[in-house]
């Protein structure tokens, strides 16, 4: 009895560039250990992008595995066609953006019962009164400055913020964000700029001092 | 503070959107030759330009102070279950559908049938004294290898994985697909409906029955715990997709267990499966080394290469066999006639032995008296590209820093000691050659230690293998003087 084996001379592009997509083909051939090494490898940086994008950590993990097991779900059907973590953040996208969706409605719900529930992608300007409140009292370290930074994350809107992790922390080029996200190369392009206009807006007072937020907040006392 | 972010131009007063736009891009590397002179040239000349893709910067890279968080240390081993769980549920939800829709086909269109095949079925298995040997069949073929092996199935797909002992036996070229044969396992053969079981135990000739009946009994005297284990290992086994490729490397590994020494095989066996599977790693890597070693050729490729780089090696050979094969009568016919080593023999005899001859044997022969064919023929297609992709990453910088013809001079060189490795002289193979030699040569050898006698008959071995001709009067000769040097 024989079975069909990629080799080296019909070996796709994709299977002999990326060494995921290799472990996805033993995936697809059964080998729950090829499974195992792709979770090991990519669970970190996909924990911490869905993160970014429910701004919940057990809500992040719980989706992550999700992620994966869709990835399972699909293996008998997978066809390397990009690289994987292309396709990985595909699913990632899709998962993340049916999330956002229910807990969107839920907290429009929120609104109606409890005035004091906040919409799941904050304006601008509601982050922007944030900050301002932060700075003279609350920035002390850099705990606080982390947390200005994922104020400023999750100030954007979804599709920025997926463009711009992708970008950011996958390394992804447009043409591999566009096929994630289902968009053109030019709308990724768009997306990317207005991001980072918008965290540069957001972030200016700490890059344009050079100080630290600790300096900023002594100073901002000593004003008033 | 600017509520409409997304048009920087109101901010900056003078930066205008597409070329924010640009900007963004120019800094992701995403712009073409020209776009990106244009850019580059504002920079050069627009100080406001510049503070822009300044401050763009910065704040990109103030997003690399967020720390990231390891997830929860359980996350692998709970995704794991969660699939594991999922995958037996989708495999009960088929089954309960395909019992759904069997049972009620058969309700409606065969219960007579269905009820006299299972009485059928249930009687002849009853009558059957070797029930408990057919129902475990499987296993009984082949606990004994799941003893030696001692692992669960995720370790086996772990050692799969390391692809050191899963040995594909042919290579099918059919049109321009390719297929890959494993070796048949005796357990593919086994039926899998009981009936068809006992008709195959009943067809087994004396000899196997016996074997089998030995087998058996053997299986009986273990503990209950133990049956059970190599009954649901079977079972699982079996349910594999890859079953046939897990069997391979279960036979490899076994196969490689019971070489070693007792003592280390044990000492192997007593670690835990992640410790294990690291020493038979660093084993198989020494292993490798030590045959490559042996040949005391230089520039060999660090350790951890040697064995990704014989199985490299192996593929090769195998994908080029045809093409060795053909070639080696023509180089041979050639070399006779310029050396003038004995009369040429016609060509009938040379092409029956490019037939026969050991592979290795012709690739070693070719690499001395062709090297620029097989070197064409190794670099063909996307064959280095498969190397690379094997090769650790020193390797790879090792091979980066010389020229093309150095990478294939030094890849040749792997090549040769590899297959000189592979030509190992069997035990067997030097039984029959010493039968060839002249009775006075068998005599001095005879006269010998065992040690001194093993050793000079390889030496001939190898050496009448090298001159790839069978001329008794000249080789003896040699044997003679190197035997008997004054």
């Amino acid at each position: 009895m024989s079975v069909s084996e990629s080799s080296l001379q019909k070996a796709s592009k994709y299977e002999l560039l990326d060494p995921d997509v290799r472990l996805m083909l033993q995936v697809r051939e059964g080998s729950a250990a090829a499974f195992e090494a792709l979770v090991e490898k990519h669970q970190k940086r996909l924990v911490m992008v869905l993160e970014h994008l429910v701004s919940d950590r057990t809500q992040a993990e719980d989706l992550a595995q999700d992620v994966f097991l869709r990835v399972y779900r699909a293996r008998e059907r997978y066809v390397p066609t990009a690289k994987f973590s292309t396709w990985l953040y595909t699913i990632t996208h899709n998962v993340a953006s049916n999330s956002i969706r229910k807990s969107s409605r839920r907290k429009e719900i929120n609104l109606v019962t409890s005035p004091s529930g906040s919409m799941p992608v904050r304006p601008l300007d509601t982050m922007a009164k944030d900050k301002s409140n932060l700075m003279p009292t609350r920035l002390a370290d850099q705990k606080e400055m982390e947390k200005v930074i994922r104020d400023a994350i999750q100030s954007l809107g979804p599709r920025q913020r997926m463009a711009m992790l992708l970008s950011k922390y996958e390394g992804m080029s447009y043409n591999e964000i566009a096929e994630s996200m289902e968009l053109t190369t030019q709308a990724v392009k768009s997306l990317l700029s207005r991001a980072r206009g918008n965290l540069k807006e957001l972030l200016a007072p700490y890059l344009n001092s050079g100080k630290s937020a600790r300096e900023l907040e002594r100073e901002e006392g000593e004003a008033s | 503070m600017n509520s409409k972010p997304e048009q920087p131009e109101s901010q900056s007063g003078e930066i205008e959107f597409s070329s924010f736009d640009e900007l963004s891009a120019y800094l992701d590397g995403e712009l073409d030759e020209k776009q990106t002179q244009e850019v580059e040239n504002r920079l050069g000349s627009d100080s406001k330009y510049l503070a822009e893709l300044q401050s763009l910067q910065k704040t990109w890279d103030l997003l690399d102070t967020l720390p990231v968080q390891e997830p929860g240390g359980s996350f692998t081993k709970t995704t794991m279950e969660l699939i594991v769980g999922d995958a037996v549920n989708t495999a009960k939800n088929r089954r309960k559908r395909t019992l759904f829709l069997g049972r009620v086909a058969i309700m409606i269109l065969l219960p007579v049938v269905f009820f006299a095949t299972a009485y059928g079925v249930v009687r002849r298995l009853k009558s059957d004294p070797d029930r408990r040997l057919i129902e475990n069949l499987s296993v009984i073929e082949n606990f004994s290898k799941y003893e030696v092996v001692d692992c669960d199935l995720e370790f086996l797909e772990r050692i799969r994985n390391i692809d050191f002992f899963q040995k594909p036996t042919v290579i099918v070229v059919n049109g321009s697909e390719m297929e890959v044969a494993y070796e048949d396992d005796i357990a593919d053969s086994i039926p899998i409906d009981s009936v068809q079981r006992a008709e195959y135990v009943k067809a087994l000739d004396v000899e196997k029955k016996i074997s089998l009946k030995g087998k058996f009994e053997d299986f009986e005297v273990k503990s209950e715990s133990d049956r059970k284990r190599y009954i649901d290992f079977d079972l699982e086994l079996q349910a594999r997709g890859n079953r046939q490729q897990l069997r391979s490397t279960l036979n490899g590994f076994y196969d490689w267990l019971t070489e070693l020494e007792l003592s280390e095989r044990s000492g192997l066996q007593d670690l835990p499966q992640n410790e294990r599977l690291a020493e038979i790693r660093a084993i198989r890597v020494r292993q490798a080394q030590n045959e490559l070693g042996k040949k005391s050729l230089v520039n060999l490729p660090s350790k951890e290469d040697v064995p990704f780089l014989m199985g490299w090696c192996e593929s090769i050979f195998q994908l080029k066999e045809r093409q060795l094969r053909d070639r080696f009568p023509l180089v041979l016919e050639q070399a006779m006639r310029q050396k003038k080593i004995g009369s040429v023999p016609p060509t009938s005899v040379l092409l029956e032995k490019s037939r026969v001859e050991n592979l290795n044997s012709i690739i070693g022969f070719l690499l001395r008296e062709d090297r620029q064919f097989v070197e064409d023929l190794i670099f063909e297609g996307d064959a280095l590209f498969g190397l690379y992709d094997i090769l650790s990453l020193n390797a790879r910088k090792q091979l980066d820093s010389r020229s093309e013809a150095e990478q294939r001079s030094r890849i040749l060189d792997w090549v040769d000691a590899v297959n000189q490795s592979q030509q190992g002289t069997s035990l067997e193979d030097l039984k029959k050659f010493e039968m060839e030699l002249s009775s006075k040569v068998r005599d001095r050898l005879q006269k010998m230690s065992s040690e001194k006698y093993r050793e000079t008959l390889e030496w001939m071995y190898e050496e009448s293998r090298k001159s790839q001709i069978s001329s008794q009067s000249w080789w003896e000769q040699q044997i003679e003087k190197t035997l008997d040097p004054n």
